[in-house]
């Protein structure tokens, strides 16, 4: 896969990021276990990317977080807020939309 | 961070990521990068059972990227200073900027390398440094001020095409404005490095030295071309404006060049004995050149904008002046509204407007099309006329242009039989009386019905109902008149309406001139008619008093000498036919009857309103109302008595002018009127509206019919 290839592939997954943190984060992680989660459904997203996502989902106030010391170590936790549900139910819908179009496309070209 | 945490490479790291991060946020992501190597380390141990070394460590945070890059992620909000968007324009313009600013500077340093001039203390690599640092700041901050100015004001979200400006002929690009935009500023930023006193003496060349004099025109020269420039990015059509003051600009310099050349510099060569010459050869031999070039400069924008300006102003004359002359609807001077219009940004809007009103298309460059749209009418007019009188092809509503003013004075043998001179200047007149009482409201339509009754043929042009009616209308006068056959004056006006012509003759032997007038009317009145009912009443209302009056004469004179023999019969006839088949039909003629009214009187070439529809008004004071609709809508669906009226009206008007005459002075349908005065015109009334309207129908089809032959 050349470069372009791959910079097209990274730029439509970045796209969907925010729908599948949002999804991942109905249940409360911190970072290391949300990008494992991701990770085993394939969502290989990098920490360098994972991380400042969350805060700035944060700051929009989609995310809630929570400082908790557990199993000895100092964790941050993350979990969708009412404001992300909402942002969370667009995006889906987005989503299914996005998906329908390109399936229906896709056949018309066959 | 204690000494064991500097050795630690994941302490060092994590502490250089805070470094670059804000204060407020640092210690939080610290904490939080922190817990996620650990998480990390933890892996690694379960992953291998054994301790991670600090080799592998050190992979992690490589593999987690630079500091620099990691704390930049966590930083949101604007991270350029100039954004993508404007970013080209800024890479472009520095670099444009900073060649000009190398050639101008190497050029002064060859200058003073061969002449042996001190520039000053200023050294040379400190002046590429120096113009350099002003340029490169000058430019970055005008583009980070229109960044800022274009994001206050979301002003790449909020645009319109209608706002987009694409002159035909433009002055420059917009790329090629900015360029010049901070060309002339680096330009300007150099003449400025020049250590010189800005007074009226240096100006005028009072104080000897010449270069001074020269840089001082040039800078006053910058000072009014760069804010033309900097217009020019957003705007690049030309203007009698910009012209004049782009030739302004110019003459400022060739001012400049010339005061330079011409100025006493005896003292200042007496006081730098050091200069060379040759120095001032070759400065006078540049200043020539620079006044040729500014020669040059002026006479290319001239060149290059004149007939651009010409057509878009003359296109504006042609335009005011067919808007005069066409009786267009709203009623405004427009030759106003071009001397000082730019063509360009603005014009393409007012160029949509007036395509859409005109049926011209400026933005092909037909800008003088609605003149000579005019022409081509009037000359199509003439050939149909002549095919008509040809006998070959043509029905009677489509012999349309015959209708029009002008070309009933441009054609007196043909239709001049009944229309004489006086009937031809009172046709002009009102045409013009119809133009000055329409007004705006039906602009749009105004235009379209009247080109459709110049031309019957640009109907289509005109689309919709109006097109189809205004020929409907026309055929259904035509061939009304035809068959009315009135007249018994057997002048042959030339007229065109072969099926009008024939139904005369088989009704009467004089048919063919009321027919062919009765043509020619129809098809100009309805037109115009529709373009505005009301207006057209009113017009007709005033004619229809003025002809009841000279029909009331002429009749008096007539009636008794012209026996009317045919024309009595065929008034009896149609009103035999009439009824309330008549009525129904004359009454759907009603719309078109007033649209004849209005033109029919005012060109004073109708003579066949309908008595049937006189003798049925009920209610005169809703003619207007009632015509207008109609007439307005191109819908003549509907009977109405009052509607008929008004054609009468507008017939009687119309038989004073034509003297259709004849002949039918004591038309029973006068008569039945009770209006002795009007027998004559009336009569034709009678026979020539109610006939048409009859056949009103039948003159649609065929006039649909025959015209589809000649699409073909």
């Amino acid at each position: 896969m050349g470069e372009r290839q791959e910079a097209m592939r990274l730029e439509l997954r970045r796209g969907v990021l925010v729908l599948a943190v949002l999804t991942a984060l109905r249940s409360e992680q911190y970072g290391y276990s949300l990008r494992k989660a991701l990770q085993a459904v394939g969502i290989d997203i990098e920490e360098g990317t994972l991380y400042p996502l969350v805060r700035r989902l944060e700051s929009y106030g989609l995310l809630a977080s929570r400082w908790s010391a557990a199993e000895g170590r100092k964790r941050r936790y993350y979990q969708i807020s009412s404001r992300g549900e909402d942002a969370l139910t667009m995006l889906n819908l987005e989503w299914q939309r996005l998906s329908e179009s390109i399936h229906q496309i896709t056949e018309t070209v066959k | 961070m204690s000494t064991e945490d500097r050795r630690d490479p994941l302490q060092q790291y994590i502490g250089e990521v805070k470094s670059y991060l804000p204060r407020k946020a640092r210690e939080d992501i610290g904490e939080e990068l922190k817990a996620h190597f650990e998480e990390r380390i933890d892996e690694l141990r379960s992953d291998t059972g054994t301790e991670p070394e600090e080799q592998d460590v050190v992979t992690m945070l490589s593999q987690h990227g630079h500091p620099l890059r990691v704390a930049s992620s966590y930083q949101g909000g604007k991270r350029t200073l100039v954004g993508p968007d404007l970013y080209p324009f800024y890479r472009s313009a520095v670099l444009a900027a900073l060649a000009i600013s190398t050639a101008i500077l190497v050029v002064l340093i060859v200058v003073d390398l061969s002449f042996g001039l001190d520039l000053g203390d200023v050294s040379r690599i400190w002046m590429f440094v120096n113009s350099y640092v002003y340029i490169v700041g000058i430019v970055t901050m005008a583009f980070v001020a229109t960044e800022y100015f274009l994001s206050k004001h979301s002003y790449l979200e909020s645009w319109s095409p209608e706002g987009m400006s694409t002159p035909d002929n433009p002055i420059a690009s917009a790329w090629g404005a900015i360029f010049s935009v901070f060309a002339a500023f680096t330009w300007l930023i150099i003449l400025n490095m020049v250590e010189m006193e800005h007074n009226f003496a240096v100006l005028m060349g009072v104080a000897g030295n010449p270069f001074h004099t020269l840089v001082f025109w040039m800078q006053l020269q910058l000072l009014l071309l760069i804010p033309q420039y900097i217009t020019l990015i957003f705007n690049q059509s030309w203007s009698y404006f910009r012209l004049g003051l782009r030739t302004v600009t110019e003459l400022l310099l060739l001012s400049g060049c010339i005061v330079t050349l011409t100025m006493d510099d005896s003292a200042f060569r007496t006081r730098n004995p050091d200069l060379p010459e040759r120095l001032f050869g070759v400065f006078d031999m540049v200043l020539i050149a620079m006044i040729v070039a500014v020669g040059i400069s002026i006479a290319w924008q001239w060149r290059k904008a004149w007939p651009t300006l010409r057509e878009l102003h003359g296109g504006s004359e042609s335009a005011a002046e067919a808007d005069r002359d066409s009786g267009e609807g709203d009623g405004e001077d427009r030759s106003d509204e071009y001397p000082d219009r730019e063509f360009g940004a603005d014009d393409n809007e007012a160029a949509t407007t007036d395509a859409e009103t005109d049926g011209i298309d400026k933005k092909s460059g037909e800008k003088n099309s609605l003149w000579g749209s005019v022409s081509k009418l009037f000359n199509s007019g003439k050939d149909r006329t002549q095919q008509g009188s040809d006998g070959t092809d043509s029905v009677a509503g489509e012999t349309g242009t015959a209708g029009t003013a002008n070309d009933a004075q441009e054609r007196p043998d043909s239709v001049s039989g009944a229309l004489d001179d006086d009937a031809a200047s009172r046709l002009v007149e009102a045409r013009e009386g119809l133009e000055e009482e329409t007004d705006g409201g039906s602009d749009g339509v105004a235009h379209e019905t009247e080109s459709a009754a110049s031309d019957p043929a640009d109907a289509d042009s005109v689309g919709g109902d109006e097109a189809v009616s205004v020929e409907s209308m026309a055929a259904g006068f035509g061939e009304g008149d035809a068959e009315s056959s009135l007249a018994e004056d057997g002048e042959d006006l030339g007229g065109g309406e072969v099926q009008g012509i024939a139904q005369a003759s088989q009704e009467s032997e004089e048919g063919e001139t009321v027919s062919e007038q009765s043509g020619d009317k129809a098809a100009a009145m309805p037109a115009e008619e529709t373009a505005d009912g009301a207006k057209g009443e009113l017009r007709a209302a005033e004619f229809a008093e003025q002809a009841r009056e000279e029909a009331a004469e002429q009749s008096k004179e007539e009636a008794g000498e012209e026996s009317g023999e045919g024309a009595r019969e065929e008034g009896l006839s149609g009103e035999a036919e009439g009824g309330e088949v008549g009525r129904v039909e004359n009454s759907e003629g009603g719309g078109e009857g007033a649209a004849g009214d209005t033109t029919g009187g005012a060109t004073g070439e109708e003579a066949v309103p309908d008595s049937s529809g006189d003798t049925e008004l009920e209610d005169p004071e809703d003619a207007p109302t009632e015509g207008d609709q109609n007439s307005i809508q191109g819908n003549q669906t509907e009977s109405d008595p009052a509607e008929a009226d008004t054609a009468a009206r507008a017939g009687e008007t119309d038989t004073t002018e034509s003297e259709v005459s004849s002949s039918a002075g004591d038309s029973p349908a006068g008569e039945s009127k009770g209006d002795g005065q009007d027998s004559q015109s009336l009569s034709s009334a009678a026979h020539g509206e109610e006939n048409l309207q009859t056949n009103g129908k039948k003159g649609r089809g065929r006039s649909s019919k025959k015209r589809r032959k000649k699409k073909k």
